[in-house]
């Protein structure tokens, strides 16, 4: 998965902010209790940690993030859904799609 | 519609169908079926008749046809009591526009104990009243039940707020106003749900939204919820629930048909139709962003470098046949395809083709993501690497090794350092380049450069001291390593070095004659010599030898033989001693190939028969001074020990000791034949070894196209490996399948071998395999040569579209890996050979012999880079 997305930073943070986002999620995921996300967030700390990371993960990685789209979609939404609830007009218009038949 | 069945008794398959009518929401089939079987058993099929009824209305007020959905429920008033009805004729009066009227009603149906209503129209209204998100009033503002339910809504309402904003113990604060036997309790527990979510409990989550009333609002939302907080839940996944996590992250209406079908496509091994259907769909995709769609890019874009070799080249041919119709659909699109093409091509594809992919990608990237020459200059260093990349022949006898794209290379790195001066990779490389095209001048300016932009890196320093070393400037040479002696004191490169710059300093002394000076240079070796007696460069007899050497040739006789001598005491064997002193005396003497004073000595020794065991160290002992920058032309001294090997395979040995002969001697064909009769030797006596047979295969054709061995044999041998835990041969295996499933970019050098194998003495005529060996026979006819030749002259000058599209339509009769050597030999004029009686002997050799071969230009061969390993004595 893209390494931006698993420590929810953006493109062009630097790397305080990068090393911050990696702790943060550590202190989410410890190794003890949750032994693949924390490696899923160390692999993905190690790809963006620096500049020189970044500029190579940029160019040369090839690791597809997923083994199917929708393992992919899935994978991204359990990332970015979990970060925040939605806002509550957007919690409200979710609400009436799901009562339609 | 289905013709009723018979009155008399209903049959199960009516019965059967009408239920299934009723699960696909046919409502109306479902209602024509009922009918006829409510006459036969009411009991029975009365509910159901209900039921679809029901569901048409709700149908029909669902499509605006409220008069419609009046006329159903008239006729239902006629089958149940009309207190039933009172959710569904509420929804009526709602839809029908009397909102304020009706709402009210709602709450007193849901309180009104007097009411039968169902289950499923209680969650109904009470979803109804929830999903208005507005202020309720009670119908009887006397009746505490009516408040009480109005109040229970009202916390839903703040709860739903404050999940919103993130404030979970106000919901945990809120929820308790709505207890278990609340209406709408259902939506306490979606609320506990999505707030056990958010807050990061995903069990409790789960718990929680999986009991939720089928059919309800909370139930339907909860699904996505459900799928995100169970990482273990594996697809099927429904359109609908997809659907809906799709408008959960803002991935908008009318991904989850797209999607599924995308996924299928590609579960089913259709990649580039699975990319079209999102392509097609969505109208952001391919896209940069970190969002799904960037997500999704990035799968589609990344997975070809993981696929067989086959799927993978599909994907990129599609790619190919957009842009060459000009059909490239964004920027994003251009960028990762033209990213992929490069990173594909990065081993096999012409130099110019990379060089222009490459930029064509680096341009795309600077205008989505702006300008970035840090990263710039990281991507010319790469390319400059891949253009800078040797290429080896397949086969034994490898041929030398050729730079791919030197002037490209040169250009890509000097960019590098240009757009960022302190890439040290990129000086590191071209250093290594301008070695390698013996362009010292440059290289000596650059490592002075180098030394001043990065004074304390040992890499940059040991450079730096292997070409003042070159250029005889031993003091400056030693004060670098010096330097970086004392950045890393344990690198063992840095006192070989040292040890290899004074020696030569010393010798140079010594030619000067300048004894006194040599001696004192020779004294600084003493502090970095070792015990080690298989340390060619630093261990204590061989410095006491090359010591006596020198002494003997330059200085005083008695002195040299002295040290010669305790060299002697101290040296592991007889025969090393002598290997050394004469190669050693050669290289002192810049003799091409004269005689020293040892080698009589030497041949004696040799001609005594030694046994296996004790030629590895001699074979390691040449291939050290092989390694030797005066280069010293050695092939007198193999043929020696090729003979000696050949001599000590008709004598005892173990497995041990052929092991270690074979890996001391492979990486040079002069032994080849010494080789091939070990280890046919060695498997008489255990034709099932691993190693052994894997050596055979190694060492069998040396010229043949194409992979040297079936993956099925391949496969046995690692079998054969796994049982005996050979680990040495378990890696050799893996690695000989994984060159078969990916075989390595690799082309033919100079022509001359093919020239060997149709003109030279056939050695594998006399020692080669024979059937009982195993191996498969010559698979190649003369037509097939042919046809073979004429494929090169094709390809010589076809254009890349040509050769794709050749390679498809070989794919199956030649494999990938011989397919692109094929394609690298054609486009630098290496042909193969016509068939000839001597390339195939058991075809009749009428009339005269054919042509020789023209001899061809001898090609610029250069030695690999090796920025690691020092250019010194």
């Amino acid at each position: 998965m893209n390494p931006y997305v698993i420590l929810g930073v953006p493109r062009e943070a630097a790397d305080g902010r990068i090393r911050q986002a990696y702790l943060d999620a550590v202190k989410l995921a410890p190794p003890e209790t949750h032994p693949v996300r924390f490696k899923a967030v160390a692999a993905a700390y190690e790809k963006i940690k620096d500049e020189a990371a970044r500029g190579r993960y940029e160019l040369f990685d090839t690791e597809a993030p997923g083994d199917s789209p929708l393992e992919v979609f899935l994978h991204h939404a359990r990332l970015t859904a979990r970060r925040a609830p939605p806002g509550f007009e957007a919690l409200k218009a979710y609400l009436r799609t799901c009562s339609k038949p | 519609m289905s013709s009723p069945p018979s009155l008399a008794s209903p049959p199960p398959a009516a019965e059967e169908h009408a239920r299934r009518l009723l699960i696909q929401e046919k409502w109306r089939q479902a209602r024509d079926e009922l009918k006829p079987l409510v006459k036969v058993d009411r009991v029975r099929f009365l509910p159901l008749l209900v039921e679809a009824n029901l569901g048409l209305a709700r149908k029909m007020m669902a499509d605006g046809q409220t008069d419609g959905a009046r006329q159903v429920l008239n006729y239902l008033a006629t089958l149940v009591p009309r207190e039933q009805l009172r959710a569904v004729e509420l929804e009526l009066a709602t839809k029908s526009g009397a909102t304020e009227q009706t709402r009210p009603k709602y709450v007193a149906a849901l309180v009104d104990a007097g009411i039968a209503l169902p289950a499923a129209e209680r969650v109904r209204l009470a979803d109804a009243l929830v999903l208005a998100f507005e202020p309720v009033v009670p119908d009887d503002p006397a009746s505490p039940e009516q408040a009480r339910a109005v109040a229970e809504v009202d916390a839903v309402h703040a709860a739903l707020r404050a999940v919103a904003e993130a404030q979970w113990p106000r919901v945990t604060e809120l929820l308790r106003l709505v207890p278990h036997r609340s209406v709408v309790s259902h939506w306490a527990g979606f609320i506990k749900g999505i707030a056990a979510f958010y807050a990061g409990d995903a069990a409790r989550a789960a718990k929680l939204l999986r009991n939720l009333p089928a059919g309800s609002v909370p139930a339907r939302a909860g699904a996505a919820y459900l799928l995100l907080a169970d990482e273990s839940a594996a697809p099927p996944v429904i359109a609908p629930v997809l659907e809906a996590l799709g408008g959960l992250i803002g991935a908008g209406g009318g991904v989850a048909s797209s999607l599924l079908r995308a996924d299928q496509l590609w579960r089913q091994g259709n990649h580039t139709e699975s990319y079209r259907v999102l392509r097609e769909a969505v109208p952001a995709f391919p896209g940069p962003g970190l969002d799904w769609i960037g997500g999704l890019t990035e799968f589609y874009f990344k997975s070809p470098h993981g696929m067989a070799p086959d799927a993978g080249r599909r994907v990129v041919m599609m790619f190919d046949r957009l842009f060459s119709r000009g059909q490239g659909k964004n920027d994003t699109e251009t960028m990762l395809a033209h990213r992929m093409f490069s990173l594909v091509g990065s081993a096999i594809g012409r130099g110019e083709d990379l060089r222009r992919d490459w930029a064509r990608f680096l341009n795309q990237r600077e205008s989505i993501h702006g300008r970035n020459p840090r990263l710039a200059s990281l991507a010319y260093g790469w390319l400059g690497e891949q253009l800078a990349m040797t290429r080896r022949a397949p086969g034994f006898h490898a041929g030398t090794p050729t730079l791919r794209d030197p002037a490209g290379a040169l250009d890509a790195l000097q960019r590098s350092i240009a757009l960022d001066p302190t890439n040290l990779a990129a000086h590191l490389q071209l250093c290594a380049l301008y070695g390698v095209l013996k362009k010292t001048s440059e290289r000596n300016r650059l490592l002075d450069d180098m030394t001043a932009r990065f004074p304390d890196d040992k890499q940059v320093l040991l450079q730096a001291a292997a070409g003042c070393v070159d250029r005889k400037a031993y003091g400056k040479g030693l004060e670098y390593l010096d330097r970086a002696r004392h950045v890393d004191p344990l690198d063992p490169r840095i006192p070989e070095a040292t040890v290899t710059a004074l020696l030569r300093q010393a010798m140079r002394q010594f030619k000067e004659r300048r004894a006194a000076k040599a001696e004192q240079t020779l004294a600084r070796v003493e502090e970095f010599q070792t015990d080690n007696p298989e340390d060619f460069c630093r261990s204590r007899w061989t410095l006491r030898l090359r010591h006596g050497v020198m002494q003997t040739i330059w200085g005083e006789a008695a002195r040299g033989a002295a040290l010669l001598a305790e060299a002697a005491e101290l040296a592991p064997s007889r025969m090393a001693w002598l290997w050394f002193s004469h190669l050693a005396h050669r290289v002192c003497a810049q003799e091409y190939r004269g005689e020293s004073p040892f080698l009589a000595e030497l041949k004696a020794v040799l001609r005594r028969a030694p046994r296996l065991g004790e030629l590895s160290l001699p074979l390691r002992l040449l291939a050290y001074w092989r390694q030797a920058p005066e280069n010293p032309r050695t092939y007198e001294e193999e043929r020696l020990l090729a003979a000696a090997i050949e001599r000590a395979v008709g004598q005892p040995f173990t497995r041990a000791e052929a092991v270690k002969v074979v890996e001391s001697a492979r990486d040079h064909h002069e032994f080849a034949n010494a080789i091939r009769k070990l280890v046919k030797k060695f498997l008489r006596t255990d034709r099932h070894d691993p190693r052994f047979r894997l050596w055979r295969i190694e060492f069998a054709n040396p010229f043949t196209f194409g992979p040297p061995a079936s993956r099925a044999e391949v496969q046995a041998i690692l079998d054969e490996a796994g049982r005996r835990h050979d680990e040495p041969a378990i890696r050799e295996a893996r690695r000989l399948l994984s060159d078969l499933d990916h075989p390595p970019p690799s082309i033919p050098g100079p022509f001359g071998p093919w020239s060997d194998f149709a003109e030279g003495p056939d050695d594998d005529e006399e020692e080669g395999f024979g059937p009982d060996d195993g191996l498969p026979p010559p698979e190649m006819t003369p037509e097939m040569v042919t046809q073979f030749a004429e494929l090169f002259e094709e390809l010589r000058d076809a254009p890349d579209a040509v050769v794709r599209k050749l390679r498809r339509q070989t794919a199956g009769l030649v494999p990938d890996g011989l397919f692109d050597a094929m394609v690298q030999m054609a486009r630098q004029g290496i042909m193969p050979p016509r068939p000839s009686p001597r390339a195939q002997p058991s075809l009749p050799a009428p009339g005269p012999p054919p042509p020789k071969p023209a001899p061809r230009p001898p090609p610029k061969s250069l030695p690999p880079p090796d920025p690691n390993q020092l250019n010194l004595f």
